[in-house]
């Protein structure tokens, strides 16, 4: 088939006009057409194909299919023929066949191409999957065993340190030096643990009842020493939280408490302040900000780019792995809360943490039959908190006396006609503070103050205050009053402790028996934490480094026996009630154990309901 | 020995879905209590096959068997060794032991 000059100048102009070709091209593709219908279709189906594949796109594609098929049905209406008319379909019909069946061709191999491809891709994402998880599981495993193994080392060490009089003194350094070396590494260890835990997706969070003042008094009480050794100072604004929320304590109160000792340990001059707000309110939700300043050393802009990478250390006079940062923002992350960090090189960091918290819409708080009586002759206390303290006492339903002399508080207390507080609230100069212990211990033989509840607070650590019925560190916390006063003490006792988070350690030589004990103790109090020790030198380990509410430990163990592990704790710090736990009850074992520092005997089989009235008892006597 | 170990888990299995806890911490906690039962009547074997008899080890495996036993609901089974573990040490009976424990 010839095609006549009219249908040339039509398609030409259509080909330029449609594909913005020049005059040449059009015309090249004009040729390759007819070549075509001579019989060599290949110049045309090439080019097609050339454009089409060039463009990679499938409505492009489209487009030339739509305008050669229009060509088509233009020739088509051009030609009164017959013979052209067949020749013409039937060489519209091999085009098309063999351009859409080359085109379907690529790009079923192209698809069969992408699958294999994705196959490869998935398989490839698999293994790195597995290779990842096995690495997880393998950095959990040895953390794990690199954890006990220290505990027991920790334990050794601190049996050789008790019985050191044989050694040298430049011995004895070494195992200092050994012992506080082995505490580094137990601390970095737990530290790789959390993170690989955080990683692996298996650092679950609790979701329980929690006073966040009570929080933020705990993570404050760790930076104390350190502040008073650095002579920095300790602001606090906003507010102390008069709300209970549902959380998880442990790990706001770690995060915190990483924040202010952060904060601690890059100031060497100034000030550290601590500041709290609700920044939104709805119905079941606060979002709570926690603000951290200090005045030290502050960072460079691109330190601060870096700071939340894990193992990252600005200062090779601070301790630590830089690992907390790390942490803490995956922790957040988990809260749906988030870090801000600003700072300014030399001048200081504030680090500003978001967090939303669930309210606890607990039972109304009913203080109506307390008096509380507060008595400050130094004027330590913190007033923005203290009248927060007392609007929320007051709300509540108590009444709230308050002196700052002594000779008014004498005629107060002694004043026939005025009624006992039931709680009274000591703070004075650290000098004084013994002085006011033989007092309460006179008061206390009153018959008038029988039911009342002496409580002592901001003391340090060597004060003594033995009569009063607690003491405090720091400042009462909110809820601590309302556990102290709300409910008579039989009452008190076991539903407070099932809520609250408590720390055991349980040690015995034999797994299953440690493994039954755990699952009577979550029965009991679900929230609590049990530390397994399986000898007497890993217990000691982690008796060292972890400060336990209650300590379960049997008697008869290879190695050192219970009555050597309690010994050893004794030399170590202030013990926690511990139980024995034996099945060899006779007379001389309960003679054995009340002299060893028991606070009393567990007998084998445990019993559940005799094991939750021990440690509530324990608790119970613990706190007040 | 397998007898024992059979026995004693199975008692187990009830005595702590009776307190209501899953089947899945009890199957978990079973598998802990074959290991160490194994191990332990392991130990008691070796003990007892030893010439002369070690007393103070007999008493010691023994004392670990009973706790054992008594973690796992087996209150009657710990309650005869311990009855056998308290008489004078020269005295133990290790045939009857060895019957209680191996079905020798």
């Amino acid at each position: 088939m010839i095609i006549n000059d009219t249908a040339k100048v039509s398609i030409t102009e259509a080909l330029i006009r449609k594909f913005e070709l020049s005059e040449e091209e059009g015309r090249s593709f004009l040729d390759a057409l007819q070549a075509a219908f001579d019989g060599d279709a290949s110049p045309l189906l090439y080019k097609v194909l050339y454009i089409i594949n060039n463009a990679h796109d499938a409505d492009f594609a489209m487009e030339v299919f739509e305008f050669v098929f229009k060509q088509y049905r233009y020739l088509s209406d051009q030609t009164d023929d017959a013979d052209s008319h067949k020749e013409l379909d039937e060489f519209f019909l091999k085009f098309f066949r063999q351009t859409f069946g080359v085109k379907c061709h690529e790009y079923l191999r192209a698809d069969e191409r992408d699958e294999s491809a994705i196959n490869v891709l998935q398989h490839m994402s698999e293994r790195m999957n597995t290779v990842l998880s096995t690495q997880q599981a393998m950095i959990i495993n040895l953390s794990h065993a690199m954890r006990t193994s220290l505990n027991g080392i920790l334990g050794y060490l601190s049996a050789l340190k008790n019985d050191s009089s044989h050694l040298q003194k430049q011995q004895l350094r070494y195992l200092e030096q050994t012992e506080s070396e082995s505490t580094h590494l137990q601390a970095l260890v737990s530290k790789i643990l959390d993170i690989s835990k955080i990683n692996a997706g298996q650092m679950e969070l609790r979701k329980e009842p929690m006073w966040l003042e009570e929080m933020l008094f705990e993570s404050i009480e760790k930076i104390l020493p350190e502040l008073r050794k650095k002579k920095l100072t300790f602001e606090t604004c906003g507010s102390f939280f008069t709300q209970q929320y549902i959380g998880d304590a442990q790990h706001l109160t770690l995060i915190l408490t990483h924040l202010l000792q952060n904060a601690v340990a890059y100031t060497d001059y100034g000030t550290v302040t601590l500041c709290t707000e609700v920044v939104k309110k709805d119905a079941d939700n606060d979002t709570i900000t926690f603000t951290i300043t200090d005045t030290g050393r502050g960072m460079r802009k691109e330190q601060i780019k870096s700071v939340l990478d894990p193992y990252i250390r600005f200062s090779a006079m601070s301790d630590g792995a830089g690992t907390g940062l790390y942490i803490v923002s995956k922790l957040l992350r988990k809260m749906n809360g988030a870090l801000e960090i600003e700072s300014d090189n030399e001048v200081g960091t504030t680090l500003r943490v978001t967090v939303p918290l669930l309210i606890h819409k607990a039972q109304k708080i009913d203080l109506s039959t307390q008096r509380f009586l507060f008595f400050n002759d130094e004027q330590i206390v913190n007033k923005e908190m203290f009248t927060q303290l007392c609007s929320f006492l007051l709300q509540n339903g108590a009444s709230v006396d308050m002196v700052d002399e002594e000779s008014h508080l004498m005629s107060r207390l002694l004043d026939p006609k005025i009624e006992a507080p039931t709680c009274f609230v000591l703070t004075t100069k650290e000098e004084y503070y013994e002085r006011y212990n033989g007092l309460i211990h006179y008061f206390k033989s009153l018959p008038k103050f029988s039911n009342t509840k002496f409580i002592a607070q901001h003391i340090t650590d060597h004060t003594q205050v033995s009569f009063f019925d607690s003491s405090f560190s720091h400042y009462v916390s909110l809820s601590t009053y309302v556990e102290l006063v709300e409910r008579p003490t039989d009452e008190f006792r076991s539903d407070v402790f099932k809520e609250r988070v408590i720390r055991i350690l349980a040690v015995d030589d034999i797994a299953t028996n440690l493994e039954v004990l755990k699952l009577f103790v979550k029965l009991i109090f679900p929230n609590a934490i049990l530390d397994m020790a399986f000898g007497g030198y890993e217990a000691i380990g982690m008796y060292k480094s972890v400060d336990y509410d209650i300590i379960l430990l049997d008697l008869k163990m290879p190695g050192l026996n219970g009555y050597d592990v309690i010994e050893t704790f004794e030399k170590i710090k202030p013990i926690p009630p511990t139980f024995a736990l034996t099945a060899d009850v006779y007379k001389k074992t309960y003679e054995k154990i009340s002299k060893s520092g028991f606070f009393g005997l567990l007998e084998k089989p445990i019993q559940p309901n005799i094991l939750e009235e021990m440690i509530t008892k324990a608790l119970h006597d613990n706190t007040y | 020995m397998t007898t024992l170990i059979n026995q004693t888990l199975e008692k187990a299995k009830d005595y702590l879905l009776d307190f209501g806890f899953s089947e899945d911490q009890v199957s978990g906690l079973l598998l802990q209590a074959e290991r160490d039962l194994t191990k332990e009547l392991t130990r008691a074997q070796v003990v007892f096959d030893t010439e002369p008899i070690d007393h103070e080890a007999v008493n010691n495996v023994l004392h670990a068997i009973k706790g054992l036993l008594f973690s796992l609901g087996s209150r009657e089974m710990a309650e005869k060794i311990e009855a056998l573990r308290e008489e004078d040490a020269v005295s133990q009976d290790i045939l009857e032991v060895k019957r209680l424990l191996f079905n020798q």
